[in-house]
């Protein structure tokens, strides 16, 4: 049911904008990202329900929190970063998208550091 | 032997589940790739890491990963410091720059026929160095007449003297000579002692005070 709430949510979105493109295009890229914004709220609630599974699911496995930690926070910076990047693409700034694709990118990559170190530490102590 | 291959594999499995579980819920561009390679480093330390176990070696990952977070934050907010500092720094030596001059301007007015001052410092914005703060360059500025106190007490209009303009060009000249002559000694006196107080309230040499009499 929520997909069909959803998928209405968007097409309404793409039949106002069309509308109002015609008489005020500003507004257009307005109501773009209040839709995104709606949708993206609408998933984050079933999102964080995913979480919990795999967390519970990483814990009788007995599999070290820190990998699923970092792993969400990429994952949350992605969605974060597309997501601007998408709405400044909508405007036309597919400058500044590209910016912001780069900038998540970084993000990602510094928290991703601790994880190559660690695999690098893992192989040095392998070694005989 | 069978329990630990058990456990590595149960890990495995798990792991795999759990990274395709996230690409599948990964968004769809540019960053995928990413953390596709993120999400395989962290497959290959699921993978190593009991080994470790079988060579009594002990490897804690998340000690590790919160350490070398630890030194990437260390990092940051030293370069963050810096710049704060950097603004920080500005901030100070303005408003001390405001206060010299205000200062050295409250000096030049205390002396006898000032009656305006306009102060301008420079100093050393260097705040690595030992001599921060320095005041190296003053410029002042002093208009001549009598202070507002003393301006109510005009008692009379001094005589204007008759100025013949008919007279031939040179002859006014030598007249102006004669009359330039106690105004200079006048604004020369002003300056000496404007230059004596600024040098011993503020300790600066004496050739880095220009003082200008209007």
């Amino acid at each position: 049911m929520d997909i069909l709430q959803i998928v209405f949510i968007g097409i309404v979105a793409v039949a106002l904008s069309s509308v109002i493109k015609a008489q005020k295009p500003e507004l257009a890229l307005q109501v773009s990202i209040i839709t995104g914004i709606l949708i993206f709220m609408l998933v984050a609630v079933k999102l964080s329900a995913v979480i919990d599974f795999i967390k519970t699911f990483s814990q009788k496995a007995d599999i070290d929190s820190t990998y699923i930690a970092i792993l969400l926070k990429i994952v949350g910076i992605a969605y974060i970063a597309e997501f601007g990047a998408e709405v400044c693409k909508d405007a036309g700034e597919s400058s500044i998208a590209s910016k912001i694709e780069l900038a998540g990118k970084v993000t990602i990559v510094v928290l991703a550091v601790p994880i190559i170190t660690s695999l690098l530490d893992l192989v040095i102590k392998l070694m005989p | 032997m069978l329990e630990f291959l058990k456990s590595w594999i149960i890990n495995i499995v798990t792991i795999t589940i759990i990274l395709i579980l996230f690409e599948i819920i990964m968004p769809s561009g540019k960053i995928k790739k990413v953390i596709s390679l993120i999400a395989g480093f962290i497959l290959l330390i699921a993978v190593i890491n009991p080994f470790l176990a079988l060579k009594n070696k002990n490897f804690d990952l998340g000690q590790n990963v919160i350490s070398d977070s630890m030194y990437i934050d260390k990092n940051e907010l030293e370069a963050s410091s810096k710049l704060l500092k950097d603004k920080q720094m500005k901030q100070v030596s303005q408003v001390y720059k405001e206060k010299v001059i205000n200062s050295i301007q409250e000096q030049a007015l205390k002396v006898d026929g000032v009656s305006q001052a306009k102060a301008d410092i420079e100093i050393n914005e260097d705040y690595s160095s030992d001599k921060f703060g320095e005041i190296t360059r003053v410029n002042l500025q002093v208009k001549r007449g009598k202070k507002k106190s003393d301006s109510v007490k005009i008692i009379s209009v001094m005589p204007v003297e008759k100025v013949d303009i008919s007279l031939p060009f040179i002859k006014g000249k030598k007249n102006n000579k004669t009359v330039e002559a106690p105004v200079d000694e006048e604004s020369k006196k002003i300056t000496e002692q404007l230059r004596q107080t600024i040098n011993k309230s503020f300790e600066i040499k004496k050739d880095n005070i220009i003082v200008t009499v209007n």
